[in-house]
């Protein structure tokens, strides 16, 4: 259904103008005329019920406030089945106005999930139980933190640059990629805490060539998504994965794990997404999504033989700069088992790649001696 | 000291008290008192809202543990087909489930090597999985950790006894 349709009272709309016991005539104001505007509504008779989680978007997806739209020419910003006015001027030019280039039919439940599941870095995190590693390994940790807090800060910007662009027919969608916004944030904030900590510092800026990519991308949300979910995602998710199974105290443990929370959710939008858009648009959209993969692969390859990351990942698993040899060895398992996920989730989506296809310098990581368990 | 205190120091079991006599594991009246335990925990619930089917494979026994909202809302003994509905499934050996559930007991919760995370890292093949190569539901293992972990940390509380 298009917006537009929606626009005037839907046939599952009860009657507007029919007040009932239910829902009386408006209220005149005291030597006024009658406030007809409190008669004006696209749908009468909405009976939200709360459930066990209280009353969530999901419960509220009713009758016309439930349809979602394929496509929507509203270029306001009033909430979806809120009552239109003639003569209201356009507020935006929504360049993402077809629900298959934004939708994930999870995205309802992620929002939810995201609210409920919220915490806070600055108070639940012991900062005052964290004492510093020794030198060699502080230095590794911080270097890792500092990596981390700009992967946040870059898709606190990739997302906010497509985000005004999405219609408010999709507020799923908006609100919970504004989730995503806040949890970057916090992920920004928590990692550049720990970085700072015990009279701290901050490290080297991340190799440069897919924040590049990521940033300046305009073929289209869903093609942004394909980078920021599957390729640094899956990347970011493993990296805390690490941090919380190598961490030196509990406090550091409960940072890594509620942060990779939120990573999960933030990819089970992305992949949700990812999958309908292949599903939904025109025949061979998935080849050109692996076919616009080349370049991106061959930029990946060049960030990944940056040194920096790796070499503190294996000082702070090996636990020291002496014990490092031991640590790459852990590292090479992550940096095999990030292609093996990324080939996997590409996959699921949808999407063609596979190791025959896949950029030789990524290749080269599947090609290792058999890895052992981190 | 942090603001919810232990929940930040990743101890989330405020002390080792005991309940009722020693129970064996693995069995559906193990899962049943956790499933008691976490439903009456104000710390359970303030972690969020968690909707997930856990299969819990401990050697050839499967335990099916849904949670839903904030709570768990069931535990039953299964089969392994059982595993297929499950979002994902947490197998390991035995000896393995032994080693887990003495350490969260004698640490007042999993120590540093024996958080589900660390463990699905270090056992060789993971520990946590979807049974029929669903990423999605495979990931919500990752969604809902924090729940999870304070699941099996409240088991410090149980007096457990294994089988021989």
């Amino acid at each position: 259904m298009a917006l537009d349709q929606e626009q005037q009272p839907g046939p599952a709309a009860e009657p507007a103008a029919s007040p009932d016991a239910a829902n009386p005539p408006p209220p005149t104001a005291p030597g006024s005329q009658p406030l007809d505007w409190m008669n004006d509504t696209l749908e009468w008779g909405i009976r939200a019920r709360a459930g066990k989680r209280g009353l969530t978007m999901r419960d509220l997806n009713l009758g016309s406030y439930g349809a979602v739209p394929d496509a929507s020419s509203d270029m306001s910003r009033r909430p979806r089945g809120a009552f239109p006015i003639p003569g209201v001027p356009r507020t935006d030019l929504y360049s993402l106005s077809a629900k298959v280039d934004l939708w994930a039919d999870n995205a309802v439940d992620l929002y939810e999930e995201a609210i409920q599941r919220r915490w806070m870095a600055h108070a639940e995190v012991a900062w005052d139980e964290l004492p510093p590693r020794p030198y060699d390994g502080e230095l590794a940790m911080r270097q890792l933190c500092t990596e981390l807090a700009q992967q946040a800060s870059i898709e606190i910007d990739v997302i906010g640059q497509w985000l005004h662009r999405m219609n408010y027919a999709y507020h799923e969608v908006k609100t919970f990629l504004a989730t995503e916004l806040f949890d970057a944030g916090r992920h920004y904030s928590a990692f550049r805490q720990r970085a700072l900590l015990n009279d701290g510092a901050l490290g080297l800026e991340s190799a440069a060539q897919f924040n590049r990519r990521l940033l300046e991308t305009r073929a289209g949300w869903t093609e942004t998504a394909l980078f920021l979910y599957v390729v640094r995602g899956t990347l970011t998710l493993l990296l805390y994965r690490y941090g919380e199974a190598y961490a030196g105290q509990p406090a550091e443990k409960y940072l890594f794990r509620r942060c990779l929370e939120d990573k999960a959710r933030h990819l089970a939008y992305g992949m949700a997404h990812l999958k309908y858009a292949v599903a939904n648009q025109e025949p061979g959209f998935g080849l050109g999504l692996n076919n616009l993969m080349r370049g991106v692969e061959r930029d990946l390859v060049q960030d990944l033989s940056d040194p920096v990351l790796w070499e503190a990942l294996a000082i702070i698993i090996g636990g020291s700069v002496a014990n490092i040899a031991a640590g790459m060895a852990v590292v090479r398992n992550l940096q095999q088992q990030y292609i093996e996920q990324y080939l996997s989730r590409m996959q699921w989506v949808g999407i063609g790649k596979t190791e025959a296809n896949l950029t030789p310098g990524l290749a080269a990581y599947l090609r290792r001696p058999e890895a052992s368990p981190a | 000291m942090s603001a919810h205190g232990a929940a930040g120091s990743d101890s989330p079991i405020d002390s080792v008290d005991s309940i009722d006599s020693p129970i064996v594991f693995p069995s559906v009246e193990w899962f049943q008192r956790l499933q008691e335990l976490v439903n009456n925990d104000p710390e359970f619930r303030r972690l969020g809202s968690i909707d997930a089917v856990m299969g819990v494979k401990v050697g050839e026994r499967v335990f099916v543990i849904t949670f839903e909202a904030f709570e768990c809302s069931g535990v039953k003994e299964g089969t392994e087909y059982d595993l297929i509905d499950a979002d994902f499934f947490l197998e390991m050996t035995v000896e393995q489930w032994r080693d887990l559930v003495t350490n969260t007991r004698e640490n007042n919760g999993a120590d540093l090597s024996h958080t589900l995370n660390t463990l699905d890292l270090m056992i060789t093949g993971g520990i946590s999985d979807n049974a029929t190569g669903d990423q999605l539901r495979a990931d919500i293992f990752f969604r809902v950790n924090q729940s999870l972990q304070h699941f099996f940390d409240t088991s410090a509380k149980l007096e457990t006894v294994f089988e021989p």
